[in-house]
């Protein structure tokens, strides 16, 4: 099967690439008057920078607001840490502040290829398959991580979590691709893992019985506990290692350099401290 | 088995086979048989005619019941098959129909069109639907072809196949429903040729035709509709000779210039 | 009156032990606490096969947390790494955890050399307040071949003495996996490294990536195509019971056919998916995921199968049934031996289309938690950033559809292929021929 698989795939593989070289070109060719553009734009506005945005004088953010508090959207807003932060960024450039909606899964791929977004500010946390993908900015929040089962739970409780957890026969509902799914398999790798897409939807199975606890973000787990999933509570907290930070294009060091000097201003000035008592209060 | 005896089980040869009783139809609005009454008996050839409209092919469609009447009754071998509880799957059995377009089943060859009702509704075993096909097949003179498909087969040797196949069923009446108008002139005779052959071996019959040589020379009777009434019934002789009505005349005329 | 005389030996031995620790604290005040106990020591799963593989030769992560004890005293930890597993000390991390919850961050400042494979952290101020210290070790590569790794650790307490952590769980490291050491290899090719400095390519056919997530992405194709392929043929028999429901002269027949066609045509999917998955077994209906996955994709795809059915049943001339009917057949016969042989026939073009809609489908199910085809590919994509598990999936979907619309064609010419059979014996004479015959009988 395998072998079969691999004699399709070949060929297949070669007509692709030759019948999307093509489209190759016109990224090429799109992407290099944009940017003269961008630099012409901003010249007289921020004479120190050189950086390229896809938008004049606005810095664009990818964001997948399903992750409150850091991302969300409310009444058509983006509100949450990140969101915030955005903002705050961009107002120490001097430029202004979009945000695009894609799947999280989509926003490292999307700063990749640019065209689409600036940066990508979606509680993304520094791993080094990322790293390899793109540039990241300094960590602004360091993650922690919790699991929650439903509150009449009796087999899993705040007593026995850390070794309870860890059987085989639990499962752990996580987001696909997230730091909790990273956690809960390198803390729990007995239990077994089920990914779901957005993490809205790993509450929802817990509730439906389709899992026994779900692992992520403390902050947002509180979120989701403390609102629309009252009747779980959280029976494990860790403060791990996950430093989230701000996706960008490896093609743009200069936007990173001013990224970092923002963040850094923020920080000494408590800005994020103040953002990230606001947000996760 | 059953149908067999049925038929020795009436002996007065007066005794219809088929008795209709103030037959109705109507389609909504539209009245398409006012009132038709007829005894046809055992091995009769019953030739209906009329012009297109008349409701001929709608009397023989109720025959079978393939048309509910409005009202009326029919009786056929004694039994009201109007009646809401009568068998219209065991009536049909017992009366063979051969249609205007053939309706043979695309997906089976020849003998297997003559095959499948045998085995579905008469539940003779796989051989046995099979040798009453090559039978049959062999009788409209298509044993040669009995593993076309229908698209294989020209339309009077469609034809035949469904007159094969109707005839396996050993009905005790057939009801050509205008088997021949569809055919090309030159492949008309061959099936003429089948049913004159049928009511030679005395089946009885009741044709809706437009060949009036068919009529003349092979019918024991010739009925002339109009209106959804019957306008004449008689000898082909009489109708086609003497005419009670002036519009028999005029149509006789007319289609045989 | 005989339980207090029992107890009064114990009591006493309690006040003699108290007594006697008392004596100790005083003689070495700097062994207030009991000794550091490890609470963890982890590495980074790094495997694409799931979540919880640590393989070796791979980028991992170390994260060792003991407990500190209120005044222990702690000035030295040293972390021993095993020989054969490589890292890299630049960017380590050392927090103090704190509180009654662990989740205070305090920074320790500390000097941090390396001897060997042995980590050397000097704090510039003992640690005295009670928490967790948690060690996390970056840019570890675990040997290629596994094996389990035992990470040592040990401490120098203010008073110069030297104890050692005990009980340090081995960390599980399976060797590389074929398609992880392909993909290492070719990330060292030059012709790689030149194809990934485009862009485009990098992002979309990354050939490091595609090797590793071929194998994965394989997991999730064999789950998508088995739901289909369990899906697919019970839709059918459903399917044509719709068909002939809404085709009935029954009004209430008709009437229940097309509710559920209309309803299941009308909502997403992705809906109905949800409302199977997290609505069922909130009304206590509790199936595995599998077949509830089928049952999901059947039901939906009976809806439109129905729709295909129906079609074709009315394009089959009315003169079929009458002359099957005319038989004596029944309307149950009738269906069964002469409607839908045609019928079937006629509809295989939708119906392969249908099959392909299905199979494109069942991704749908990555959203509850089905792993498939699209499930595994987006779990790569978001921990690697790179869309080639994508490609990888449209891969698996060409291999199916693609052979199918071939396989359909043939199909299709084999309903008529009787045809080409004996053409050649239908001809005007052979038609004169049987004329002929019969004429002469």
């Amino acid at each position: 099967m395998k072998k079969l698989n691999l004699k399709k795939f070949l060929p297949q593989a070669g007509v692709a690439t030759v019948a999307l070289a093509a489209a190759l070109g016109l990224v090429a060719c799109g992407g290099t008057p944009a940017s003269t553009g961008s630099s012409n734009g901003s010249a007289p506005a921020e004479s120190d920078s050189s950086y390229e945005l896809v938008t004049d004088g606005t810095i664009t953010f990818a964001t997948s607001p399903d992750y409150p508090p850091f991302e969300n959207l409310e009444d058509g807003k983006y509100v949450g840490l990140d969101m915030d932060l955005g903002r705050a960024i961009a107002e120490e450039l001097g430029l202004d502040c979009e945000y695009t909606n894609i799947d999280f899964d989509g926003i490292i791929p999307a700063i990749v290829a640019g065209g689409q977004a600036d940066a990508g500010l979606s509680g993304i946390s520094i791993t080094p398959e990322r790293e390899e993908q793109v540039d990241f900015s300094e960590p602004y929040y360091v993650d922690n991580q919790a699991v929650a089962v439903m509150s009449d739970n009796t087999a899993l409780t705040e007593d026995n979590a850390t070794d309870a957890l860890n059987q085989a026969g639990v499962k752990i509902a996580v987001q696909s691709g997230s730091t909790g799914e990273a956690f809960a398999g390198e803390n729990f790798p007995n239990a077994e893992l089920v990914s779901f897409a957005n993490f809205t939807d790993c509450f929802a199975a817990v509730q439906a019985g389709q899992a026994d606890a779900v692992c992520g973000n403390i902050a947002v787990v509180n979120q989701m506990v403390g609102g629309a999933y009252a009747n779980e509570h959280v029976i494990y907290t860790s403060a791990t290692g996950e430093e989230y930070a701000i996706a960008v294009s490896k093609d743009n060091p200069e936007l990173l350099a001013a990224i970092n000097d923002a963040i850094d201003k923020l920080k000494e000035d408590g800005t994020i401290d103040e953002l990230v008592a606001a947000n996760m209060g | 088995m059953a149908a067999s005896t049925n038929t020795a089980a009436s002996p007065q040869a007066d005794e219809p086979i088929i008795r209709i009783c103030d037959l109705h139809k109507s389609f909504g609005e539209t009245k398409v048989l006012n009132g038709i009454s007829l005894d046809i008996h055992k091995g009769e050839v019953v030739v209906v005619l009329g012009p297109s409209g008349s409701g001929k092919s709608t009397f023989l469609r109720c025959l079978n019941r393939l048309e509910q009447p409005t009202s009326g009754h029919i009786f056929f071998e004694g039994q009201d098959i109007c009646a809401p509880k009568a068998d219209v799957n065991d009536i049909r059995k017992r009366m063979g129909m051969v249609f205007q377009q053939f309706n043979l089943f695309p997906h089976l060859d020849a003998v297997h069109n003559v095959m499948l009702a045998q085995e579905k509704v008469l539940h003779r075993s796989r051989s046995e639907a099979k040798e009453v096909a090559l039978k049959e097949l062999a009788r409209v003179g298509l044993a040669e072809r009995s593993d076309y498909y229908p698209d294989e087969l020209s339309g009077g040797q469609q034809q035949r196949v469904a007159i094969a196949r109707a005839l396996s069923m050993e009905p005790h009446v057939m009801l050509f429903d205008e088997a021949t108008s569809a055919l090309d002139p030159e492949l008309v005779r061959g099936v003429l040729d089948v049913m004159r052959e049928l009511a030679t071996g005395g089946m009885t019959m009741v044709v809706v035709t437009h060949e009036m040589s068919f009529a003349r020379d092979v019918a024991d009777r010739v009925i002339f509709m109009e209106g959804g009434v019957i306008v004449e019934d008689g000898t082909p002789e009489q109708v086609f000779e003497h005419p009670k009505s002036e519009r028999t005349r005029a149509f006789i005329g007319q289609v045989t210039g | 009156m005989s339980t207090l005389s029992k107890r009064l030996p114990a009591a006493a031995l309690v006040l003699l032990a108290c007594l006697a620790s008392c004596c100790m604290w005083l003689a070495l005040p700097a062994r207030t606490a009991d000794a550091m106990q490890i609470v963890r020591c982890t590495g980074r799963p790094n495997s694409d096969d799931d979540a919880t593989t640590i393989q070796g030769a791979t980028q991992s992560r170390i994260t060792l947390e003991a407990t500190v004890d209120e005044g222990e005293g702690v000035d030295q930890f040293v972390l021993h790494i095993p020989d054969g597993t490589t890292f890299e000390t630049d960017d380590l991390t050392l927090t103090l955890l704190t509180g009654d919850d662990l989740m205070t961050r305090n920074d320790v400042s500390y000097d941090l050399s390396v001897d060997g494979q042995d980590i050397v952290l000097d704090f510039d101020e003992p640690l005295v307040q009670a928490g967790h210290l948690n060690i996390i070790v970056y840019g570890v590569y675990f040997p290629q071949e596994g094996g389990d790794i035992q990470v040592g650790a040990s401490y120098t307490l203010t008073d110069g003495s030297k104890h050692d952590i005990a009980n340090i769980p081995t960390i599980p490291v399976v060797g590389i996996s074929g398609p992880e050491a392909l993909s290492q290899w070719l990330e060292q090719q030059e012709w790689v490294q030149a194809w990934n400095s485009n862009t485009f390519l990098h992002l979309f056919f990354d050939p490091t990536i595609l090797v590793t997530s071929f194998p994965v992405v394989l997991n999730g194709f064999f789950m998508s195509v088995g739901v289909v392929a369990v899906a697919f043929p019970l839709a059918i028999p459903f399917a044509l019971v719709l068909a002939l429901m809404r085709l009935s002269k029954f009004f209430l027949w008709r009437g229940i056919a097309a509710t559920y066609v209309n309803l299941m045509r009308g909502t997403p999917l992705f809906l109905q998916i949800y409302v199977a998955f997290f609505g069922l077994p909130l009304a206590g209906i509790n199936i595995p995921n599998f077949p509830l996955g089928v049952i999901v994709l059947m039901l939906n795809s009976a809806a439109y199968m129905c729709e295909i059915f129906r079609a074709g049943i009315q394009s089959i001339n009315k003169g079929q049934t009458e002359a099957a009917r005319s038989l004596g057949m029944t309307g149950f016969q009738t269906m069964l031996h002469v409607i839908f042989p045609q019928m079937f026939r006629i509809v295989i073009p939708n119906l392969t289309n249908e099959f392909i809609t299905l199979y494109k489908d069942s991704s749908l199910l990555a959203a509850v938690g089905v792993m498939e085809l699209v499930m595994y590919a987006r779990t790569i994509v978001a921990s690697t950033g790179s869309i080639t598990p994508y490609i990888v999936a449209a891969l698996f979907y060409l291999v199916i559809t693609l052979p199918l619309s071939r396989i359909t064609r043939v199909l299709e010419e084999s309903v008529r292929g009787h045809r080409s059979r004996k053409r050649h014996t239908h001809t005007p004479d052979a038609e004169n021929a049987g004329t002929a015959k019969e004429v002469a009988a």
